[in-house]
C-alpha cells in the first residue's frame, strides 16, 4: 500500500496540485470553522467556570436570592451551627473608559474579614494594602491585579476612569495583587473594592449579590446546606460554587450550542467537496485503476488505496484546519463574550488556548469527513472492471443509479421528516437529530435527479441566449452527472443553510419588532442599567414620586424584573403597575383577555404568563404558578396568557403591589414615563436627566431609541451566526471553483480540439462562466424550498423545544434578493481561474493530453 | 501496753497533720495567687472614665511609616468597659470611628467600625476578631480591655523586665461564651504597682508568641498610673505599631449618649 501511495497517489497529486489543494481547502475550512468555534466556546465556558471557582476562594457554599441577599441575612446565619465564616460579595462587570483594556470584573468584598474566605497575594514588602484605613475610608479605593495595573500603567495612588452605571467614575489604586489564585479570575482583569462602596456604586441598596459561607471542620456540605436552607427558606438558593458555576455554564451553553449547528454544516459541506474531488479523481484515474486490477489488485485493495489517500488528506486538512482555527478563535471568543454579556450578563475574559480535546476532535473530524466523502467514490473505484476502465467515456456517461428509486426514497424520507415536525413522536435532542437526519437524507437523495431535471429544462433556454457558450456549458454539466450533482449538492446545502438560518433570523427579528411596537408604548424609558439582562444598578422605588412631580409627566410605571429558577429553568418574573399599563399597551392574548388580566392581577392577586411559559411548563389559565419568594412559596393563579418575548425561558407578570408584598423589595429596573399630550418628549427627557444627574444613572431613551437598542442587542446575538453564514458561502464558492477546475482539466483534449477548430478564448471563458452560473442557479432553485423547510423547522419545532416560542414564518425575501445579486458575481469570480486556464491552453499539448 | 501504743500512734498522726498544715500555709505565703494579683491590679487602676488623644504610628519591617491621630474615650474598666475611638488625622480618614461595648458573662464585646464615606457602621463579626484593626498591628480582639475573669490564670514566676521586677502570669482564655484567637497570654505585672508592662500573645497552636505588647513611659496622672506609650510588635511580620497617649484625663464624666451606635454614626461625633 505504501508503494502504491508513493507511486500512484503522489504522482497524481503532483500532476493535479491545484485540485488537491482545493480538496484540502474544503477540509481545512470545515475543520477550521469547527475548531475555532469549539475553542472559543470552551474558553468562554471554562473561563466563566474558572472565574466562579477562583472568586469563590475557600467558600464551600454560596447563598443567593433573586434581587440580592438582604444584609440582615449575614447576621442571621453567623451564629448557626457549623458556620465558620461568612462573607458578603458583590460582582459587577464594568468597562474602563479606555475600552482597549477590556471588561473589568469588579468584586466587592468585606476586607475586614474576607481573609477567612480568599487568599490575597498582596504585592509589596509588607504584603498588605498600603494603608487599609485609607482604603476603607475612601470610597474610590480599589485593588488591581499586577497584570491589569501593568496593562493600564497604574501605580499605587494612581487613578483610572471607569464607566459605571452612575457615569464615568475615577477609582484610585491602593493595592496590587500578585497574579495567583483569586487574582487570576476573569483573566486577571480584576478589581477589588469594599463591598459597602460597591453597594453604593452599583445601587444594590442594603443587599449583596451573594454571601459566601465557609463551614467548620467536621461539618459536611450536606449538613451546612440543610442548616442554611432551613434557616433561610425557599427564596434563597444555597449551592456549592461548583453547582453555581454549572448553572451559569448551562445558561451560556444554550447560547453557544447553536454554533455546533453552524460548524456541523460547514463540515457537511466540506464532506461534499471531498466527495466531489474523489469522485472526479476516480474518474480521471480509471486507467490506473484498470491497470491495477489487470495486474491482479483486488477490489478491496483499490478501495483501500483511495481511503488511504483520504486519510492523508483528512490528517493534513485536520492539522491545517486546527491551526487555522486558532487564529480565528480569539475573534470568535470576543464576539461570543460580548453577546453572552449582553444576553445573560455573564462573560469571561482571557486568551484562547487550544484545548487538547478540541485538537483531537478537530483532527478526528477532518479524518472522518474525508473518509465519509471518499467512501462512495472509493467503492465505485473498486467496482470498476479492467475492460470498463480502458473504455474511454463509458464511466463519465453512466448515470448515477436509478433516478426513480432515488426520487421515491427522497420523497419518502423528506415527507417523513415533515410529518414528524408537524406531530413530533418524541422530543429533545433525539427529535432534532432525527429531523436533521431524515431531512438531510431526503434532500441529498432528491438533489441529484432534480438537478438533472432542472438542467435539462434550463440548458435549451441558456443555449438560446448564448448558442456556443450555452451549449458548451450544458453539455459539460449534463455529460458528467456525478460531478455536477456533487457540486450542486454542496451548493444547495450551503444555500439551504443560508436561507434557512437567515430566514429564521429574519422571522424572529420581525416578530420581536412587532411585539416591541405593540408593548413598548410609553414615551420615555428611564433605565438603571445599560445591560438588558443584568441589573448593573437599580433605582430606589421612591424615585417614581419625584418623576411624577416633573412638569409634562403624565404617568410613570415602575418595571422590575427578577430571574429566579423555576423547575430548573431561569425564568423571568416581572412586575409593573398593571392598571395604567393596560391603558396603553396592546397585548396579543392566546388565553384570557384584557379584562381577565386587569381584574386578575390588580384585584385578585393573580398573574399573567407569556405564551412560551405556558407552553414550556404546560400551564393554562386557571392553573397556578408556584414561586419562591422571601415570604415562602406563593401560588399565583394564571389570569391570562399573552405573547411576550421578554425571556426565552418564559415570563410571569405580576402587579407591582404583589411584588412589593411578597418580595419586599421596591427597587426598580426601568421607569416607563408617558408625557402629557402636546409636551415635547425631548423637554421632559432633559428635565429627567437634570434630576438624575450625579445621583443615579441617567439612561433616558425615547421609545424609538429604546427599540433601536434592543434591536442592536438582537443583531449582536446573530452576529456570529452571520459569520457562519459567510463561511457556508465560502465553502460553496470553493465547491464551484473545484468543480470548474476539474471540469476544465477533464476537458483538456476537448478544449484543445475546440481551439483547433477556431474557438476563441473568450468563447471558452464564457462557456465556463455559464457553467458556473448554471451550477449556482440550479443550487439556488433547489435550496429555495429546502431552505424554507429548514427555516420552518427552526421557527417551529426547534424554537418551541428550546424556548417555547413559535415564531410566525416569513419568507426571507431580503436574503433571496441578496443571493440573486451576489451569486452571479461569486460564480463569475469562481469561474475566473478555470476560464483563464482554459484560455491559456496550448492546442498541441491539449490534443496530446491523456 | 496496747493503750500506750494507740496513744502514740494518734500523736504521730496529729503531728503529721500539723506539720503538713504548716508546710501548706508556708507555701501559700511564699507563692501568692495570680488571680489575687490581677484582681488587685484591676482594683488599683480602675477609673470611672478615661480619655486621651492618641498618636498612632505604624512602621513596617522596611521602616515605612504611617501616622494617624485619634481621640479615645472610655467608660468603665475591663469587663464593663465601653470604648469609643474617633480618628482625627489625616483628613482622609477623619471621622472614622470605632465603638466597643463589653458584654457580661464572659461574652465577646460588640464592636462596630464607622466609615463616614459610607455614612454607616459595620459590625465586626466574631470571625473578624483576628483581623488587623485598620491596618495596625492590633487586632480587633486586642482592642478589647483585658478582663482576667475571661482567663484561667497561673503565676509562672518572677522576672525583671526593663529593670522592674515583675510577676509573670500565664492567662489561658476560658472561651466559655466567646472564642479567642489566642491560645494563651503571658503577662508581666510590675511588682510594686501591679501595672501591666508587657504582654506576649500566643496564637492557638503556636509555641512562640506571635505578637508582643509593651507599655512604657509610666506616669501618674490624677492619682492614676498610666503608660503613655503602647507598643505592639508583630514578631512574624516585623512591623510595629506605637500609640502615644496625650492629653490624658481620668474620671471626667462622659455623656450617656457617647457610647451608642447613634453617636458613632454621627459624623465627627465624639
Amino acid at each position: 500500500m505504501r508503494f502504491l501511495l508513493r507511486t500512484l497517489s503522489l504522482s497524481y497529486v503532483r500532476r493535479h496540485l491545484a485540485k488537491t489543494i482545493l480538496t484540502l481547502l474544503g477540509v481545512v475550512v470545515g475543520v477550521a470553522t469547527f475548531s475555532s468555534i469549539e475553542s472559543a466556546k470552551e474558553t468562554l465556558v471554562k473561563g466563566i467556570r474558572s472565574t466562579v471557582d477562583r472568586v469563590a476562594g475557600k467558600a464551600q457554599l454560596q447563598i443567593t436570592m433573586e434581587g440580592g441577599v438582604p444584609e440582615g441575612v449575614q447576621e442571621q446565619i453567623r451564629a448557626l451551627p457549623g458556620i465558620r465564616a461568612t462573607s458578603p460579595v458583590i460582582e459587577q462587570i464594568v468597562t474602563p473608559e479606555k475600552g482597549e483594556l477590556g471588561s473589568l470584573m469588579v468584586i466587592g468584598i468585606d476586607l475586614l474579614g474576607d481573609r477567612e474566605m480568599r487568599d490575597y497575594g498582596f504585592e509589596g514588602d509588607d504584603a498588605d494594602l498600603d494603608d487599609p484605613l485609607l482604603f476603607l475610608a475612601q470610597p474610590d479605593s480599589a485593588i488591581f491585579t499586577r497584570q491589569f495595573s501593568e496593562k493600564a500603567g497604574l501605580k499605587s495612588g494612581g487613578s483610572i476612569a471607569l464607566k459605571v452605571p452612575k457615569g464615568v467614575k475615577k477609582v484610585t489604586a491602593r493595592g496590587v495583587l500578585t497574579p495567583k489564585g483569586f487574582a487570576e479570575a476573569f483573566g486577571g482583569n480584576l478589581m477589588v473594592v469594599d463591598v459597602y462602596a460597591a453597594q453604593d456604586l452599583f445601587g444594590r441598596g442594603r443587599r449583596f449579590d451573594r454571601i459566601d459561607v465557609r463551614l467548620d471542620e467536621g461539618t459536611s456540605i450536606a449538613q451546612g446546606t440543610s442548616v442554611l436552607e432551613k434557616a433561610l427558606g425557599p427564596a434563597y438558593r444555597v449551592e456549592t460554587p461548583g453547582k453555581r458555576g454549572e448553572q451559569i455554564e448551562k445558561i451560556v451553553a444554550n447560547f453557544v450550542a447553536g454554533f455546533n449547528v453552524s460548524s456541523g454544516f460547514a463540515l457537511a459541506i466540506g464532506i461534499f467537496l471531498i466527495f466531489n474531488a474523489f469522485n472526479v479523481a476516480v474518474n480521471r484515474r480509471r486507467r490506473d485503476i484498470g491497470t491495477l486490477r489487470a495486474l491482479g489488485a483486488t477490489p478491496r485493495q483499490v478501495q483501500l488505496l483511495f481511503l488511504a489517500e483520504a486519510l492523508v488528506i483528512g490528517l493534513a486538512g485536520g492539522l491545517l484546519g486546527t491551526l487555522a482555527g486558532t487564529t480565528f478563535s480569539q475573534a470568535f471568543l470576543k464576539m461570543m463574550g460580548q453577546t453572552s454579556e449582553t444576553l445573560y450578563g455573564v462573560t469571561s475574559s482571557g486568551v484562547v488556548r487550544l484545548p487538547p480535546v478540541v485538537v483531537l476532535q478537530s483532527m478526528l473530524l477532518g479524518i472522518v469527513a474525508s473518509l465519509i466523502g471518499a467512501w462512495g467514490p472509493a467503492l465505485t473505484a473498486s467496482r470498476i472492471s479492467p475492460t470498463e476502465a480502458f473504455a474511454k467515456g463509458a464511466f463519465q456517461a453512466r448515470p448515477p443509479g436509478n433516478p426513480a428509486m432515488r426520487i421515491i426514497a427522497g420523497v419518502a424520507t423528506l415527507g417523513s421528516a415533515v410529518l414528524m415536525a408537524i406531530k413530533p413522536p418524541f422530543g429533545g435532542n433525539p427529535f432534532i437529530f432525527a429531523e436533521l437526519l431524515l431531512g438531510g437524507a431526503g434532500i441529498m437523495l432528491l438533489v441529484g435527479p432534480l438537478a438533472r431535471l432542472l438542467l435539462i429544462c434550463l440548458v435549451p433556454l441558456v443555449t438560446r441566449c448564448a448558442p456556443v457558450a450555452g451549449r458548451l456549458a450544458g453539455d459539460t454539466l449534463l455529460g458528467n452527472a456525478r460531478r455536477t450533482s456533487g457540486t450542486i449538492m454542496a451548493m444547495a446545502l450551503s444555500l439551504t443553510f443560508v436561507l434557512g438560518l437567515g430566514g429564521y433570523m429574519g422571522s424572529t427579528k420581525k416578530a420581536l419588532e412587532r411585539w416591541m411596537n405593540d408593548s413598548l408604548t410609553c414615551d420615555l424609558f428611564v433605565r438603571a442599567s445599560a445591560n438588558f439582562n443584568r441589573p448593573d444598578f437599580l433605582f430606589p422605588g421612591g424615585l417614581r414620586d419625584e418623576l411624577l412631580q416633573l412638569p409634562g409627566v403624565k404617568s410613570v410605571e415602575s418595571f422590575r424584573a427578577t430571574r429566579p429558577l423555576y423547575q430548573g429553568h431561569q425564568i423571568q418574573v416581572t412586575s409593573i403597575e398593571i392598571a395604567p399599563l393596560l391603558e396603553r399597551m396592546k397585548y396579543d392574548f392566546t388565553q384570557g383577555s384584557v379584562e381577565t388580566m386587569r381584574r386578575g392581577l390588580t384585584m385578585e392577586g393573580k398573574c399573567a404568563v407569556s405564551d412560551n411559559f405556558s407552553r414550556r411548563f404546560k400551564l393554562r389559565v386557571g392553573q397556578s404558578v408556584e414561586l419562591a419568594t422571601p415570604e415562602g412559596k406563593v401560588s399565583f393563579q394564571i389570569a391570562a396568557v399573552m405573547r411576550d418575548y421578554g425571556s426565552d425561558q418564559g415570563t410571569v407578570l405580576l402587579d407591582r403591589s404583589q411584588f412589593l408584598r411578597y418580595w419586599q423589595d421596591d427597587r426598580v429596573d426601568i421607569y416607563d414615563v408617558s408625557v402629557l399630550p402636546g409636551t415635547p418628549v425631548g423637554q421632559v427627557r432633559d428635565l429627567i436627566r437634570v434630576m438624575l444627574s450625579g445621583r443615579y444613572p441617567a439612561l433616558v431613551s425615547t421609545r424609538q431609541e429604546f427599540i433601536a437598542e434592543i434591536s442592536k442587542a438582537i443583531d449582536a446575538f446573530y452576529a456570529l451566526t452571520r459569520v457562519t453564514l459567510f463561511l457556508a458561502l465560502l465553502v460553496a464558492f470553493l465547491g464551484i471553483v473545484t468543480a470548474l477546475l476539474i471540469s476544465v482539466a477533464e476537458r483538456t483534449r476537448e478544449i484543445g480540439i475546440l481551439k483547433a477548430l477556431g474557438a476563441l478564448p473568450a468563447q471558452l471563458a464564457r462557456g465556463i462562466v455559464q457553467e458556473a452560473l448554471l451550477l449556482a442557479l440550479v443550487g439556488l432553485v433547489l435550496a429555495l424550498p429546502a431552505g424554507n423547510l429548514f427555516a420552518s423547522f427552526m421557527e417551529g419545532p426547534l424554537a418551541e423545544l428550546f424556548t417555547g416560542w413559535i415564531m410566525p414564518h416569513l419568507y426571507p425575501w431580503d436574503i433571496l434578493v441578496q443571493l440573486l445579486v451576489a451569486l452571479p458575481l461569486i460564480s463569475a469570480l469562481a469561474a475566473w481561474i478555470p476560464a483563464r486556464q482554459a484560455g491559456r491552453m496550448k492546442i498541441v499539448e491539449a490534443i496530446e493530453y491523456e | 501496753m496496747f493503750f500506750i501504743r494507740i496513744v502514740r500512734h494518734l500523736w504521730f498522726h496529729l503531728a503529721l497533720v500539723f506539720l503538713l498544715s504548716i508546710i501548706c500555709t508556708a507555701l501559700s505565703w511564699a507563692s501568692p495567687d495570680a488571680r489575687a494579683f490581677l484582681k488587685e491590679s484591676e482594683q488599683r487602676h480602675r477609673t470611672r472614665t478615661q480619655q486621651y488623644a492618641g498618636e498612632l504610628t505604624v512602621v513596617n519591617k522596611d521602616g515605612k511609616v504611617r501616622k494617624k491621630g485619634w481621640k479615645s474615650f472610655r467608660e468603665g474598666y475591663a469587663g464593663d468597659a465601653r470604648n469609643l475611638i474617633r480618628f482625627v488625622d489625616p483628613p482622609e480618614v477623619k471621622g472614622v470611628g470605632f465603638l466597643s461595648l463589653a458584654k457580661p458573662g464572659g461574652q465577646n464585646p460588640d464592636q462596630w467600625l464607622y466609615l463616614p464615606s459610607m455614612k454607616r457602621e459595620r459590625r465586626i463579626a466574631a470571625q473578624d476578631r483576628d483581623s488587623s484593626f485598620v491596618g495596625t498591628d492590633f487586632s480587633y480582639e486586642d482592642m478589647e480591655e483585658f478582663d482576667h475573669e475571661k482567663y484561667k490564670v497561673a503565676l509562672q514566676g518572677e522576672q525583671t523586665f526593663e529593670s522592674f521586677p515583675c510577676y509573670v502570669i500565664e492567662a489561658v482564655p476560658l472561651e466559655k461564651k466567646g472564642k479567642s484567637v489566642y491560645g494563651k497570654l503571658i503577662l508581666y505585672l510590675r511588682k510594686d504597682n501591679l501595672y501591666l508592662l508587657r504582654e506576649d500573645l500566643y496564637r492557638k497552636g503556636e509555641k512562640e508568641p506571635g505578637k508582643r505588647m509593651i507599655l512604657s513611659d509610666l506616669q501618674q496622672i490624677g492619682g492614676h498610673w498610666v503608660a503613655r506609650k503602647m507598643e505592639m510588635t508583630d514578631l512574624k511580620k516585623g512591623s510595629k505599631t506605637t500609640v502615644l497617649l496625650k492629653e490624658i484625663v481620668f474620671d471626667k464624666p462622659q455623656p450617656v449618649s457617647r457610647f451608642t451606635l447613634q453617636n458613632l454614626n454621627r459624623e465627627g461625633g465624639e
